[in-house]
């Protein structure tokens, strides 16, 4: 279970994000939409500890970030937006390292094999993270991410430069993922996506959250029939002021 | 911590592995290696011979001056690094820390140590390779023996490094909070720096008032009380490097070293003990800083300037000035002059304006006879350091975007050619514009010495980059720290190699009085011979690489 409340984050003068607050339950699956610029990197980053928020509280199955950082962290999976393995590990050396700073070596051999195998890196296994292509590298964040037991699960694009069977096996990993009750929060651009994985969407809009909801209750909100899509929706609410 | 230890370990292990693997890596250690024990070798048996002749004088300086001049190096260097703790700070992490560490459960204190223990080790092995190098020369031309004083010097210097480090990023840790408070402080401690600064300057000013010399009065603000008392750490540190030019006490000196070490140690233990959060305030530069090495690896020096003056960089016309102009490889000319213009507009100003400033500078403040022995040996190192040495790295940079440069339609020879030929243009702008302001500011000069070196600098310059051209193939640049020394070393080696002709040819027409125009002719023949030489081997590396490579 994941709690952000009243979530508030300047720089300098600008402010990234003001009062955000939502939370995504066991087994359920949120997605982060807004513009460019609208703050939802700043959210994942204030939820995985690498910015300090101005105010608010990040919460995760129990534990406050500000009080029991290492708890909540070790319950925490990370996939950033740009992969950036390390250059100088192999494949195999890269996913060890997450595992033993996550503490869970236990079973690595079996695990890290597996989903090696289910995203066609084996045959790399050895190779030196250097010589990788984009899309590999981001097919191993994702299996760092999955390589320790986190309970909530945060994806910041996690399609983006992965090929069609590696993004089939990753919405197949998530849905797994969730079905094993993981608390599962996606930032994306890709709406067709976020309509066919998300059980409830977020909209940030200027670091603000615009709206929350289902689909169906997304589509009340912005006036639109059930037959509109999400893009229709979202284009709707963000661009409402403008 | 274990995860740590394992994350360093293969790290280093597989860096010199890279190197194991790749013949033509090892090839270039090997060959940098032997280069420095050689340096070392001849010059100990050179040193321990009786055919060495005196101990070489440093010029018209004396120990004093020596001393000085090391000192307000340094002082710059604190001020630069306590500056830059107020903006961004000097605590950099890699993308794949900011991504892997900060997230983790690893404990923030055990990350902040592993990275500065090992930000330590590296700056040590620098300053070890720089020391022993340069050393080895130094200490031949003045007959002292290089041991232990350079053990000395480089533990001093290390642990100064580290203390001025360690400063820096408590400094940018503290003021990084936002409040009245520190904003108060950091204010505060700026303006206690300029106060200092400008008090360094009184005294210098007054004492130039009674003397009328510029170059004494700055070393007699430089060894004031004052100085020496505020800037303790850093006089400690020049007395155990320079001492040992000018006779030493291995009592005294250890002592300050011992000093030295225990201000390292004290300020690593106030660093590590802070319990604030520093992901933050390292995230800013962290990230420029990695967006200016994925520039350079991507291949463009203009990107990496851009990058540095990201928000600063606007057109203000340049394009007017510069209409669009080439076919085929010859549009890479207007390409780079465009670019230059945009991102590098102090570097021009600085470029056109600086010699003849210099040169009426040194006609004030230096005895004529001084200038017109040095300065026509001036102009081959500035044009090195201001032209050739920049021009270099851009022509790297541009030759490393071998996607867009191998697909115009042109043959590689000309595309290298157009490439050289941009960067060299500087150089010899540069080379004139100093021989000129030499020449009509300071009268006094030797007319057939300025000339010579004029025309060695400009033939030598263009040997120069072409041959840089070859290496930016063979060892284009990687995200490995220890490979990245390769082209480094091989280019520092390459021009020493280069310069030997003009060198002996200078020589010969200097002892004989041999015309300007023959000596001017047979330096134009080599060095134009080496630098098409150069070209067509660049032209064939370029044909041949592989964008997959780098």
């Amino acid at each position: 279970m994941l709690s952000v409340r009243k979530l508030t984050k300047w720089y300098k003068t600008t402010q990234a994000l003001e009062d955000v607050s939502f939370s995504v339950a066991d087994g359920e699956i949120v997605g982060l939409l807004g513009p460019n610029g609208a703050g939802k990197t700043t959210t994942l980053r204030c939820i995985t500890g690498i910015v300090e928020p101005n105010r608010g509280e990040v919460e995760v199955d129990g534990f406050l970030l500000n009080v029991n950082e290492q708890e909540v962290k070790r319950r925490l999976a990370f996939v950033p937006e740009v992969p950036n393995p390390y250059d100088l590990l192999t494949v195999m050396e890269q996913i060890r390292f997450v595992a033993m700073a996550y503490n869970t070596t236990e079973a690595f051999e079996a695990r890290s094999e597996a989903l090696l195998k289910r995203f066609d890196l084996y045959d790399k296994k050895d190779d030196l993270v250097l010589g990788l292509s984009k899309g590999m590298k981001q097919k191993l964040a994702v299996v760092c991410a999955f390589i320790h037991d986190a309970k909530t699960i945060l994806f910041d694009e996690p399609l983006i430069g992965i090929d069609p069977r590696g993004a089939h096996e990753l919405k197949e990993m998530i849905l797994e993922a969730r079905s094993n009750g993981c608390s599962i929060l996606i930032s994306t651009h890709m709406l067709d996506t976020a309509e066919r994985l998300c059980d409830r969407i977020i909209i940030l809009r200027e670091g603000q959250k615009v709206a929350e909801g289902s689909l169906t209750e997304l589509h009340e909100r912005a006036k639109m029939g059930q037959d509109a899509s999400l893009e229709d929706v979202f284009l709707s609410l963000t661009e409402a002021d403008t | 911590m274990k995860a740590l230890l394992y994350l360093y370990s293969k790290q280093i292990k597989n860096s010199i592995l890279s190197i194991f693997r790749s013949a033509k890596k090892l090839l270039a250690v090997i060959f940098i290696f032997s280069f420095i024990f050689m340096n070392i070798g001849v010059s100990a048996m050179v040193r321990g011979s009786k055919y060495g002749g005196p101990p070489v004088r440093f010029m018209p300086m004396t120990a004093d001056t020596v001393w000085s001049g090391v000192f307000l190096i340094i002082v710059v260097f604190l001020a630069r690094s306590i500056f830059a703790s107020f903006k961004e700070g000097l605590l950099i992490f890699s993308p794949s820390h900011v991504d892997y560490l900060f997230p983790s459960p690893i404990s923030r204190r055990s990350v902040l140590t592993f990275k500065l223990l090992g930000d330590y080790i590296m700056s040590f092995a620098c300053i070890c390779l720089i020391a022993f190098f340069f050393g080895a020369s130094l200490y031949m031309q003045m007959r002292q023996p290089m041991f232990p004083s350079i053990w000395y010097a480089i533990t001093a210097i290390w642990f100064l490094f580290i203390f001025i480090a360690n400063l820096s990023h408590i400094l940018r840790l503290i003021t990084s909070v936002s409040s009245d408070r520190f904003t108060a402080a950091r204010t505060a401690v700026k303006s206690i720096f300029i106060l200092i600064a400008a008090g360094i300057l009184v005294i210098a000013g007054i004492h130039y008032l009674n003397s009328g010399n510029m170059l004494a009065s700055l070393s007699n603000a430089a060894r004031s009380e004052v100085s020496k008392t505020i800037f303790a750490p850093i006089a400690w540190c020049v007395n155990v490097v320079v001492g040992p030019m000018f006779g030493v006490d291995y009592g005294s000196i250890g002592g300050q070293v011992m000093w030295l070490g225990m201000l390292a140690l004290g300020s690593f233990a106030v660093l590590v003990g802070y319990t604030g959060k520093f992901y933050e305030p390292s995230l800013a530069i962290s990230s420029r800083s990695a967006r200016i090495r994925e520039a350079a690896k991507g291949g463009n020096f203009a990107a990496v300037r851009i990058e540095a003056v990201k928000g600063k960089v606007k057109d203000k016309g340049c394009r007017t000035l510069l209409p669009p102009f080439g076919r085929g490889a010859g549009a890479l000319i207007w390409k780079i002059l465009i670019i230059k213009l945009r991102s590098n507009g102090w570097w021009l100003v600085l470029f056109l304006i600086a010699p003849p400033v210099a040169a009426a500078l040194a006609v004030a403040f230096i005895k004529t006879d001084n200038i017109s022995k040095y300065l026509p040996f001036v102009i081959p190192y500035a044009t090195l350091l201001i032209a050739v040495n920049p021009g270099m790295q851009g022509q790297r940079n541009e030759l490393k975007q071998v996607e867009i440069i191998k697909t115009i339609p042109d043959t590689p020879y000309k595309i290298v050619t157009c490439l050289v030929f941009t960067q060299w243009l500087f150089a010899v702008l540069f080379t004139l514009i100093c021989a000129v302001s030499g020449g009509v500011i300071i009268t006094a000069v030797d007319y057939y010495l300025l000339w010579l070196t004029t025309i060695a600098t400009i033939t030598g310059s263009f040997a120069f980059i072409s041959g840089g051209a070859i290496l930016a193939f063979l060892y284009p640049n990687t995200r490995d720290k220890l490979s990245m020394t390769i082209p480094g070393c091989l280019t520092f080696f390459m021009i020493m190699l280069l310069m030997v002709p003009s060198i002996i040819i200078g020589v010969i027409a200097v002892t004989t009085r041999c015309s300007l125009f023959w000596s001017g002719f047979f330096l134009i023949v080599i060095n134009g011979l080496v630098g098409l030489l150069a070209l067509h081997i660049a032209g064939l590396a370029l044909k041949n690489a592989d964008p997959n490579e780098a």
